[in-house]
């Protein structure tokens, strides 16, 4: 007993002489904080918590400046800490039976401060508050809020909050201007947070004894209840942390996590998502949101788990824990707070605002540009001047890397997608009676951010096809041998340049006479007609089949498929399916890795330059004479390898001068764009290029036969053609 | 009568400030200087094919593909030579709520100007022969008259501008 107050007393006194940069005293302060906690234990239940919550958080503040992730202001923390422990220990071992409310409110007066002088590590610093604001045991929930409001306002003289009784639960919520920073960023925060409880909570479901995952669940609703305690958002801090007080118990090992459990995690955890949109929306509006109706019955239902389905309390620690839960009262572990340091340190982020990373990204595109620039003009004395031809060299190596480094700044893994279908399966299985398992592989293939966002739509589409018509019934499957837990596949990977996403599942499969049957009704397909298998699978994309609901019905999918469709081939992808009755479906999405960059044949047109998109290009070459025939004097044809293609001027549809008249003397460049194929008419190839595509701007506007300008090596601009566009142009000129 | 004079009287008060002036030909204009991004000199405009004659195509600010707009063509004039003065005023225009870059190509940029209020007129009527809905009014310099343009509007009347365009 008195060797912690001594161990105290001397942590105390090296505080007051140590240096932010004397790691050797550091290190020393570290060990006798260790030494602190694990003494604690001698001590009686509250106070060994309270002692070890101190003693970590200081250890976590010296661990802080020892690597230099923050200086000044985490000795100030560091210092009121030790202050505080002093204060408890010397309580303890006087034996004074000081009531532990008010050195509670303390701490929460120590944390929300710390935060507010020490910006530069809000997830430490909250987590402190949040801890503290759980060691309010005997507290009831919603009360807490309150508490750290209180110690917020009177953030300038800590002592006002020590002796703060927390106030009522219904104080009003009023909104002040200066936290609107701080809510738009937790709103932020808290979506990440909920997202990764949400991926660990399907986890668990699988995996009951998953701690890893439990903890991880634990760790984002225990920030989100610390950070929003703070901003004074009681109802969600209250979610939070009845969420957490369940799961806390649950990794604690004294209650499983049964399905019924894991339910009512995810409608805390869908509660949690909406009232942080209603956050958003509101703050917005200057305001803060109203009381969200559903919440008490969420609240009795996460109270109703945690006590209802204890085990019963065989071990002292079980026994101490169902109490606990009664109470709302979180037991701060040493380990989950040790665990939370951990998952947030583990790779650090900076958000950067998007139009930022966009203007990066275009500077160092300049930067490309100008670097090519320079090295052409010097080229000249490269041979001679071996130090030039040196730093030249460097300054090339460099610009590519950055270059590198930029493009792959606005790459994200498809894995959030994933994690959103994994969920969406889940619970449309559960509504349609089926059971259903979610493979997922390759989520950490990066695609642009732009196409991930993009993809999100047609994704749950296709999947929600999977699931409402794709995969039967359980006893369905039974009958026709098959196991009765359905299975859909989500795969991405890349291949050749481009990413490839399928969605597979081993149901029905799409029943080729049906579909065939219907488009011969709505007129799509001529009775008699025999398509091939592609062209069946194709009607499904079609809006005149896939629309009608009986359509759906028997054809088994559909809805929506023609949008899907669509919003594929914005991206520039294509979408495939392969299917077999019986066995199921697969549906194939390309995407180009990028919407900002495509492979292009520059070429040249009297004194104009333009760039056909590689893709769409087949072959070129020169005609011969007989190749080349005229159709009633206007429309020229050439033959190409046994099949007639026509022939357009690209300088008569763009209206340019001084471009070679004589095809034969000129090239062809023969591009296709689904089954259409025709030939342009070129001057001649200048080269091919990695272009970036830039919008021409508001101002001009589409243009039919252009899809976009890009920035050639000489800054000059350049016309992007687009094919299909061009053609019908072509054909109406 | 005395509430259309005082809106009047707003709208001219409104008119005064620091107006950049240039010449197409033989007239001389203004543009209000907040408008104005930057003035660059001649370079090589890339043609965007289907487009208005008055659209000369676009060019690269700085990794930036803006638009450029001839405005002697946008005026119905005459196209003049290429000269060492011709520049490109770079302006910065609303265009349904969002501001965007547009360059245009006057003969010669001449120099910023504090034209007071009272120094401003209304347009004259001309009949119908000349559209001065784009014009902000009339700056008296002595003896010199500087034609002072709504940029917003000589770049934003895109539709009226097609109705032209088919009436014709």
């Amino acid at each position: 007993m008195s060797g912690l107050s001594e161990l105290t007393e001397r942590l105390a006194a090296s505080l007051v002489a140590v240096d932010a940069n004397d790691l050797t005293a550091l290190a020393e302060m570290h060990t006798q904080c260790q030494t602190i906690r694990q003494q604690a234990g001698g001590l009686e239940g509250q106070r060994a918590q309270e002692v070890d919550r101190l003693a970590g958080a200081a250890e976590k503040l010296l661990t802080q400046i020892i690597l230099r992730e923050s200086g000044a202001e985490a000795l100030e923390s560091l210092s009121r800490t030790v202050t505080e422990l002093q204060q408890i220990v010397s309580q303890a071992v006087g034996g004074g039976g000081a009531p532990a409310a008010p050195a509670c409110a303390e701490g929460a007066s120590g944390g929300p401060a710390a935060v507010q002088q020490a910006p530069a590590m809000p997830a430490e610093a909250t987590e402190t508050s949040g801890v503290c604001a759980g060691a309010a045991g005997d507290a009831p929930a919603q009360e807490m809020p309150v508490a750290a409001e209180k110690a917020q306002e009177s953030s300038g003289g800590p002592t006002e909050a020590a002796g703060a009784q927390p106030a009522g639960a219904d104080a009003p919520a009023q909104l002040n201007p200066d936290d609107v920073p701080l809510i738009i960023e937790f709103i932020g925060e808290a979506r990440g947070h909920i997202e990764s409880a949400e991926a660990a909570v399907l986890k668990v479901e699988e995996q009951p004894d998953d701690i890893e995952a439990i903890n991880a669940i634990f760790r984002s609703f225990h920030t989100v209840k610390g950070v929003a305690g703070f901003l004074n958002l009681g109802e969600i801090s209250s979610l939070a942390h009845s969420a957490e007080t369940l799961l806390d118990l649950a990794r604690k090992g004294g209650l499983k996590l049964s399905p019924a459990t894991v339910d009512v995690i995810l409608e805390a955890i869908d509660l949690l998502k909406e009232m942080v949109n209603r956050l958003e929306k509101e703050v917005a509006g200057g305001r803060l949101p109203g009381p969200e109706a559903r919440l008490p019955g969420v609240l009795q239902r996460l109270k109703g788990a945690t006590a209802g389905e204890s085990i019963a309390p065989a071990a002292g620690r079980a026994a101490k824990a169902a109490p606990a839960s009664a109470g709302a009262c979180e037991k701060p572990g040493s380990a989950g707070a040790e665990k939370a340091s951990a998952g947030g340190a583990g790779e650090a982020t900076v958000k950067v605002a998007t139009d930022r990373l966009d203007s990066l990204i275009n500077m160092v595109g300049e930067l490309v540009i100008a670097e090519s620039m320079v090295r052409q003009s010097v080229s000249s004395l490269l041979g001679s001047d071996l130090r030039l031809a040196r730093n030249v060299a460097h300054l090339g190596k460099i610009t590519r890397e950055l270059q590198g480094l930029s493009m792959s700044m606005r790459m994200v893994p498809i894995q959030g997608v994933f994690q959103k279908m994994a969920r969406l399966v889940r619970d449309l299985a559960r509504k349609a009676c089926k059971e259903i398992e979610l493979v997922s592989s390759g989520g950490e293939t990066e695609l642009d951010r732009n196409v991930v966002e993009a993809i999100g739509d047609p994704l749950v589409h296709m999947v929600r096809n999977a699931v409402d018509h794709g995969i039967e019934p359980p006893e369905e499957r039974q009958k026709a041998g098959k196991p009765r837990c359905g299975r859909i596949e989500l795969r991405a990977f890349h291949q050749g340049g481009g990413i490839i996403i399928q969605i597979s599942d081993d149901g029905r499969g799409l029943n080729k006479r049906k579909i065939l049957k219907k488009a011969v009704d709505a007129g799509l397909v001529r009775e008699g007609q025999e398509p091939s298998e592609q062209e069946i699978f194709a009607l499904i994309f079609h809006p005149g089949l896939s629309t009608a609901d009986r359509v759906t019905d028997v054809s088994g999918r559909g809805v929506g498929m023609d949008v899907v469709k669509r919003n594929i081939e914005m991206l520039r992808g294509r979408v495939e399916i392969a299917s077999a009755e019986g066995r199921g479906t697969t549906f194939t999405v390309r995407l180009p890795l990028t919407l900002a960059v495509i492979d292009g044949l520059i070429v040249k047109v009297g004194s104009e330059r333009y760039i056909i998109p590689l893709i769409s290009i087949e072959q070129s070459l020169r005609p011969t004479a007989q190749q080349l025939s005229v159709v009633q004097g206007r429309g020229e044809m050439c033959m190409v390898r046994g099949s007639l293609l026509p022939l357009y001027r690209l300088h008569r549809l763009f209206d340019v001068a001084g471009a070679v008249e004589d095809p034969t003397a000129a090239l062809l460049v023969i591009v296709q764009d689904n089954q259409r194929r025709a030939c342009l008419l070129v001057d001649q190839i200048v080269g091919q290029q990695q272009v970036v595509i830039k919008s021409l701007g508001e101002r001009i506007g589409k243009v039919q036969g252009i899809s976009g300008g890009a920035i050639l090596g000489d800054g000059n601009i350049s016309m992007i053609l687009d094919v299909p566009g061009l053609m019908e142009a072509a054909a109406a000129h | 009568m005395s509430s259309a004079a005082a809106a009047a009287e707003a709208r001219t008060a409104a008119r005064g400030g620091k107006y950049l002036t240039f010449a197409l030909g033989r007239e001389e204009y203004g543009l209000e200087i907040l408008k104005v991004r930057e003035i660059i000199g001649y370079m090589d405009i890339t043609a965007v094919p289907r487009t208005p004659p008055y659209v000369k195509g676009v060019i690269n600010l700085r990794g930036q593909v803006i638009a450029v707009i001839d405005l002697r063509l946008r005026f119905g004039m005459e196209p003049a030579e290429r000269s060492d003065q011709t520049c490109i005023i770079v302006v910065e225009i609303r265009h349904g709520g969002r501001k965007l870059s547009t360059g245009i190509i006057v003969d010669r940029v001449s120099e910023v100007l504090d034209i007071p209020s009272e120094k401003i007129e209304d347009p004259p009527a001309f009949g119908a022969a000349v559209d001065t809905d784009f014009i902000l009014g009339m700056g008296k310099i002595g003896e010199s008259v500087k034609i002072l343009l709504d940029i917003d509007k000589v770049l934003g009347d895109e539709e009226k501008d097609a109705l032209a365009q088919a009436a014709a």
